[in-house]
C-alpha cells in the first residue's frame, strides 16, 4: 500500500501566507464616547448585529452579479423600513474569503468567523506555540490549532462590549434561534473575544431566567430599603445575608480560577478568562443592599437599568420563552428578550442569529419546505431558498419594527440604534463576495438613511469601522490592516 | 490505491485542480503513518519510586504528547458527578446548556476547546447547587467546634469534589468562608455554603491535565489526575472509593495499575452508559430526539417510533458489549436487534406483543446487518422525505472510515434535486451529480450511498420506488482494504466489519473522545497500531479502551 501525503504543498503556501499576515488592526487607541452620538440625542446608542444563515441569491437568479438587494426581490419584507435603511452594494468580503480558504474550505464556518471581524489571523492565536512557529505539516494537532483559530479574531460586538459595556448589567448579549442544533456547533460560531468563541444563548427560558430572573422590572423602582428612626435606609439584614454569602463565595471562586490560570497552558487562558466573565455576571446579579455595595444594583437581572424605556415592562412573556426546536416560537422569544434588554437598558449591544447555515434538520415544513436550511442554501435559486430567507427576514422586521414603534424622544429607538444586517454567505453557494451588508436605523442622526450606497469593492470591514466609530471608539481599522482602506461617511 | 486527503490540508487551489480523484490519504494522518517517536502503544515510561503519593514517572525523551489541558466536565459527567458528591440517588435532571458538536473532532460532543462555561451555565450551576443545598440535609456537629467539624466537612467534601486533597492555601480559603458563614447564619448555613461553592468551583467544574510544574515541559499527569481521567473516561462521573484510595496513594503510576483499575471500572454500573453515549457518537444518534421527519411522506414516524428507534439502538449497543463479544465486528454484523410492536411493523417483522418493551428479534439476514442498518441510524443520515444516498454516504466515508472530504468549492451553484414521480431516488442523484464539477466528489460519496437504497428515509426497507425496483449495488473506492462492489446493507456492513480502515477509524474516534480533542500525527500512528492489535479479534472496543488508558498518551503531556 502507498501513502502519499499531499499537504506539504498547501500547507506551505498557508504558512507563508500567516506570516505576511500582521496582527488584527484593531488601534489600541483610547476609547471616547461619540462626540457625534452624543450631541445628537440624550437616549443611549444601541448596537444590534442580525447574522442571517446562508445569504441570499444574486439579482436575476443568475450566478454571478450583485446580490438581490431589493424591495421588489427578496427584501421585500425590508420594503416598509427602506426610509430607515443603507443598504451597501458591491461589498466584498476578502478576509471571509481567505478564512474560508483555510479553515478546511469551510465557506460557512469561514464566513461566519469573519463577518463581524473582518480578520484572518487571530488574537487568540498570538502566543501559542503552534502560531508562533508556523504551520508545522508534520504535527497534525499544531497545524489544526491554527487552522481552526483562522479568523476567531475579537469581532466588533466584543470589542464594544469592552469599551462601553460596563454601563449596562450585560456588556452585550447574543441570541441564536436553534443555532447550536443540527450540527451547528462551532460551524455557526461568529462572535469572537480572545480566540473562544461567544455562542449565543440558544435556549429562551435559561435567556430570559439569565436576564430577569430576579424579577421583573419596574420604572423607577428600587428594592424596598429598611427605614430606620433616623429615616436613612439600612440593609434588610435578609438582604445583606443574602448579599454577603454570594459575594464571599465568588470571591473565593475569583481567587481559584487564578490558582487555575497561573497553572494552566496558553491555550486555557482565555477559557478562563470567559469563565470569569461568566461569574462576575453572577455578582452583578446579587441583591442590592443600600449603601453595601452589591452586585449592580436596581431590579433588572441583579443590575439596575441604566436607563429603562417607559415600556420596559414583561407581561406574560415567560409563558412565550419556552425551550422547543420550533423555529417560529423560538425566533418570537427571543425576538422579544433581544428587544426588551434594549428597552430595559439592559445591553446595548445586541446580537441575534438564526439557525446554524449547516443545519441538516428541516425546519420549515410550516412554510411548505420540506429541506433542511443547509441544502437549501446549496439550492441558491430553489423556491425553497427563498421562502426560509424570506421568513427569516420577516422575524428580522418584527424584531426592527418593535424598536421603530418604541417612542424615544421626538423619534423612535430605532432612530437612536445600528442595526447591522450581514450573513456569513454572499449567496449559499459557498460565495462570500459579494457581501450581504445593510444598515437599519440612523444612529442617533448620525446616518442618513434612505438610500444605497456603492461601496465600489471595498471591504466589509470599512463599514464594520464606521460602526464601531459611531458607537464611541476611535478607530483606524478592524480586522486585518490589508482589508481595510478607512471609515466611510454616512452622514 | 488512492486514498482521501484531509480536507484541512487541500488548498482550493489544489481542489480546483484535482478534486476528489486526487491522490489521496484516508485520514489526517493516513492508515498506515510512519510510526511515531520511540514510545509503546501499551505504555513506557518509569515507574515513580518516591513517597506519599509516588514519584511520577518522567515521560520517555523524544515524545511528544497531548497538550496540558483542563477540561470542563461534560454536562453527564457534571451531574454524576454531583449525584455522587450529595447522595441524593438520582441524577438531576435540570437542563444545562447543550454542548456542541464540535467540527473540528468530527462531531463529538466533548471536545476540550469548546466546552466552556458561559454566562448561562454559570447561571445554571448557580441555580442548581442552590436548590441541591436547599434541600441537603446537613449531619448536626456532634462533639467539639463547629469549627472543628467544619474543617472536616471542608476536607472531606473538598477531596471528593476536588478528586484531590485540597492544599493548604484552598483550605485556608474554605475556612474562611465557613467561619464567615457560620457567625452569620450558623453550622447549616456554612456547611451548605462549602457545598454550594465547591459545586461551582474550577476545581471540580474542570479536570485538570497539568502534572507537576515542576517537570517542565513534558509532564506526567499525577496519581489524582489519572484517576479522575480513568474514572470520568470509563463511567462519567467521580472516582469511586477504591480508585480515590488508589490515588492517594500513589498506586496509579504504572501501565499495569492503570490497566487493573480500568478494567475493574469497566464491571461498574456507570461503564454501560458512558461506553454507550460514545458509540451513540459514533452513529451520530445522540440527538435523534431532535429529528423530524415530513408527516406525509412518512406518517408512521411518531414520536413514539422515533424514541423506540434510539431505544433499539442503545439497548443493541448495551447487549453486543455486556452480553456479547463486545467487537465492532457483532456491532456491525449481529443478525439481531431489539424490537416492539412500532418497529416490528417497520421491520416487517411479527409484533413481539409486549406493547412497548423491546423484544430480543432475530432479523431477515439479507436485510439487515447490525446497526448501520438499524432504522434510528439509517433515519439520522437521511432527509426529511427521502433516504438521501448523499448523506449516508458522506456517513460512512467521514463517520465510519475517518475519512475527511473537503467541502464543495466557491461559486457552486447547486440546483435542488428534483423530484419526479417516475424514477428511483438513485435515478434522480445520478443525473444530478453528473456535471464535471460534482463528479469528483461524489463519485467517492454517492456509490456507497446508492448500497443503503433497500432503506427509505426512515429505514424501512424496500424492494420498489415509484413502481420500479431499487438498485442497491454500491461501490468503494479510494479505501485501504474495501475497493470495490457491494450489493445492499448487509454486505456494506459484512465489509466495514472486515476492514481495517474501519477500525482504525473506530479507534481514533475513541481516541479523541477520550482525550476531549483532535489527535496529532503521531498519536494517530499509535492509534492505528492499536487498532492493528485488535483487529484479528474484530476489535473489542472495552479492550480498545483499556488499551487506550494503557498508552503513554494517557499517563504525559506537554506543557504549552
Amino acid at each position: 500500500m502507498k501513502e502519499t501525503r499531499t499537504m506539504s504543498k498547501s500547507v506551505l503556501k498557508r504558512r507563508s501566507l500567516l506570516k505576511q499576515l500582521g496582527a488584527a488592526a484593531f488601534l489600541a487607541t483610547p476609547v471616547f464616547r461619540s462626540v457625534l452620538a452624543e450631541a445628537q440625542t440624550t437616549f443611549p446608542l444601541r448596537l444590534i448585529l442580525l447574522n442571517l444563515p446562508g445569504g441570499i441569491p444574486f439579482k436575476g437568479g443568475g450566478d454571478s452579479g450583485g446580490l438581490d438587494t431589493y424591495f421588489d426581490g427578496i427584501y421585500k419584507p425590508w420594503a416598509a423600513l427602506q426610509s430607515d435603511m443603507i443598504v451597501f452594494d458591491n461589498v466584498q468580503n476578502k478576509a471571509g474569503d481567505k478564512v474560508a480558504t483555510f479553515f478546511e474550505l469551510e465557506g460557512h464556518g469561514g464566513g461566519c468567523r469573519s463577518i463581524f471581524g473582518g480578520a484572518v489571523n487571530d488574537q487568540g492565536c498570538k502566543g501559542m506555540a503552534a502560531c508562533d512557529a508556523g504551520l508545522n505539516p508534520e504535527d497534525e494537532a499544531a497545524y489544526n490549532a491554527v487552522v481552526y483559530s483562522y479568523g476567531t479574531a475579537t469581532t466588533i460586538d466584543q470589542t464594544l462590549a469592552a469599551a462601553i459595556g460596563q454601563s449596562t448589567p450585560f456588556d452585550a448579549l447574543h441570541f441564536g434561534t436553534l443555532w447550536d442544533k443540527g450540527q451547528g456547533g462551532d460551524h455557526a460560531e461568529c462572535f469572537y473575544k480572545g480566540g473562544r468563541a461567544v455562542r449565543p444563548m440558544s435556549d429562551p427560558m435559561s435567556a430570559f431566567t439569565r436576564l430577569f430572573g430576579n424579577g421583573l422590572p419596574t420604572v423607577g423602582s428600587t428594592p424596598a430599603p429598611t427605614t430606620t428612626a433616623t429615616g436613612t435606609a439600612a440593609p434588610d439584614p435578609a438582604t445583606l445575608n443574602l448579599y454577603q454569602r454570594g459575594k464571599s463565595r465568588l470571591d473565593l471562586l475569583y481567587a481559584e480560577i487564578a490558582d487555575v490560570k497561573a497553572l494552566a497552558g496558553n491555550a486555557e487562558q482565555a477559557k478562563l478568562d470567559q469563565h470569569l466573565t461568566s461569574l462576575r455576571e453572577l455578582e452583578r446579579g446579587l441583591p442590592i443592599v443600600p449603601g453595601g455595595g452589591g452586585g449592580g444594583g436596581g431590579t433588572v437581572g441583579g443590575g439596575g437599568p441604566a436607563n429603562p424605556g417607559p415600556t420596559c415592562a414583561l407581561p406574560g412573556m415567560e409563558a412565550r420563552v419556552q425551550a422547543g426546536t420550533d423555529v417560529r416560537p423560538v425566533s418570537a422569544a427571543f425576538n422579544e428578550l433581544a428587544y426588551q434588554s434594549l428597552n430595559c437598558d439592559l445591553t446595548r449591544i445586541v446580537a441575534l442569529q438564526w439557525l446554524s447555515s449547516g443545519d441538516h434538520i428541516p425546519r420549515f415544513q410550516f412554510l411548505g419546505c420540506s429541506g433542511d436550511h443547509h441544502g437549501m442554501e446549496h439550492s441558491i435559486n430553489g423556491g425553497e431558498y427563498i421562502k426560509a430567507q424570506t421568513w427569516i427576514f420577516e422575524q428580522m422586521v418584527e424584531f426592527v419594527n418593535k424598536l421603530k414603534n418604541t417612542p424615544e424622544g421626538t423619534g423612535s429607538m430605532l432612530d437612536n440604534s445600528i442595526v447591522y444586517l450581514a450573513s456569513e454567505m454572499g449567496n449559499g453557494s459557498h460565495v462570500l463576495s459579494p457581501a450581504l451588508s445593510t444598515i437599519i436605523g440612523k444612529a442617533g442622526g448620525a446616518f442618513r438613511t434612505g438610500r444605497r450606497v456603492d461601496m465600489q469593492g471595498r471591504n466589509i470591514n470599512d463599514i464594520l469601522t464606521t460602526v464601531v466609530n459611531t458607537m464611541g471608539l476611535n478607530a483606524a481599522t478592524v480586522g486585518d490592516a490589508e482589508f481595510n482602506t478607512g471609515a466611510i461617511s454616512l452622514s | 490505491m488512492q486514498r482521501l486527503v484531509t480536507g484541512s490540508v487541500l488548498s482550493l487551489a489544489l481542489l480546483s485542480a484535482v478534486g476528489c480523484s486526487s491522490e489521496v490519504s484516508s485520514r489526517p494522518n493516513g492508515g498506515t503513518a510512519p510510526a511515531g517517536p520511540a514510545t509503546s502503544p501499551t505504555g513506557t515510561g518509569t515507574p515513580g519510586t518516591g513517597t506519599g503519593v509516588g514519584t511520577p514517572p518522567q515521560a520517555p525523551p523524544g515524545a511528544a504528547f497531548g497538550p496540558t489541558a483542563i477540561r470542563r466536565l461534560t454536562n453527564t459527567q457534571y451531574k454524576n458527578s454531583v449525584s455522587t458528591l450529595l447522595k441524593l440517588g438520582a441524577v438531576p435532571t435540570d437542563t444545562f446548556e447543550t454542548e456542541p458538536l464540535s467540527q473540528s473532532t468530527r462531531y463529538l460532543d466533548n471536545n476540550s476547546a469548546s466546552l466552556t462555561v458561559s454566562p448561562i451555565l454559570a447561571k445554571q450551576y448557580a441555580t442548581l447547587a442552590e436548590k441541591l443545598v436547599k434541600a441537603y440535609t446537613v449531619t448536626p456537629c456532634a462533639g467539639g467546634s463547629e469549627t472543628a467539624c467544619g474543617d472536616t466537612f471542608i476536607q472531606t467534601f473538598g477531596r471528593s469534589a476536588y478528586r484531590r486533597p485540597l492544599n493548604a492555601t484552598e483550605l485556608q480559603r474554605y475556612q474562611a468562608l465557613f467561619a464567615g458563614e457560620l457567625s452569620r447564619t450558623g453550622y447549616t448555613g456554612a456547611v451548605t455554603q462549602v457545598i454550594e461553592t465547591m459545586l461551582q468551583s474550577p476545581n471540580f467544574v474542570y479536570r485538570a491535565e497539568l502534572g507537576d510544574p515542576a517537570q517542565g515541559a513534558k509532564r506526567s499527569l499525577n496519581s489524582h489526575e489519572i484517576a479522575t481521567e480513568l474514572s470520568y473516561l470509563l463511567t462519567d462521573n467521580l472516582p469511586d472509593e477504591p480508585l480515590a484510595a488508589a490515588a492517594d496513594a500513589g498506586q496509579l503510576l504504572t501501565v499495569e495499575q492503570r490497566e487493573q483499575q480500568a478494567r475493574r471500572l469497566l464491571t461498574l454500573d456507570g461503564a454501560k452508559p458512558t461506553l454507550r453515549h460514545f458509540l451513540e457518537l459514533f452513529v451520530g444518534i445522540s440527538r435523534l430526539e431532535e429529528l423530524p421527519k415530513d408527516a406525509n411522506v412518512y406518517p408512521t414516524y411518531t414520536p413514539e417510533l422515533r424514541d423506540a428507534m434510539k431505544l433499539e439502538t442503545q439497548t443493541f449497543i448495551d447487549d453486543v458489549l455486556w452480553q456479547g463479544d463486545a467487537t465492532f465486528s457483532t456491532l456491525l454484523t449481529a443478525p439481531y436487534s431489539f424490537v416492539n410492536g412500532p418497529l416490528a411493523a417497520l421491520y416487517g417483522a411479527p409484533d413481539p406483543g409486549q406493547g412497548a418493551t423491546l423484544v430480543k428479534t432475530s432479523l431477515n439476514a439479507t436485510e439487515r446487518s447490525g446497526i448501520l442498518t438499524q432504522p434510528g441510524v439509517l433515519a439520522r443520515h437521511s432527509k426529511a422525505f427521502e433516504s438521501f444516498p448523499i448523506g449516508r454516504g458522506k456517513f460512512v466515508r467521514i463517520g465510519l472510515l475517518c475519512q475527511v472530504l473537503p467541502s464543495p468549492p466557491q461559486n457552486l451553484g447547486v440546483m435542488p434535486v428534483p423530484e419526479d414521480p417516475n424514477l428511483t431516488t438513485r435515478e434522480r442523484f445520478l443525473a444530478h451529480s453528473a456535471s464535471p464539477s460534482c463528479s469528483g466528489c461524489h463519485a467517492l460519496i454517492d456509490p456507497v450511498g446508492f448500497g443503503l437504497e433497500n432503506y427509505d428515509g426512515i429505514g424501512k426497507f424496500r424492494t420498489m420506488e415509484n413502481g420500479k425496483p431499487v438498485d442497491a449495488s454500491g461501490n468503494f473506492t479510494s479505501t485501504i482494504d474495501m475497493d470495490g462492489p457491494f450489493q445492499g446493507g448487509p454486505a456494506l456492513a459484512q465489509k466495514l466489519a472486515g476492514s481495517i480502515e474501519s477500525k482504525q477509524c473506530l479507534a481514533l474516534q475513541a481516541y479523541r473522545w477520550a482525550f476531549g480533542r483532535d489527535e496529532s500525527n503521531n498519536e494517530a500512528a499509535r492509534v492505528d497500531a492499536i487498532a492493528q492489535e485488535l483487529a484479528a479479534g474484530g476489535l473489542n472496543i472495552k479492550e480498545l479502551v483499556v488499551a487506550l488508558t494503557k498508552s503513554d498518551n494517557f499517563a504525559f503531556r506537554s506543557f504549552n
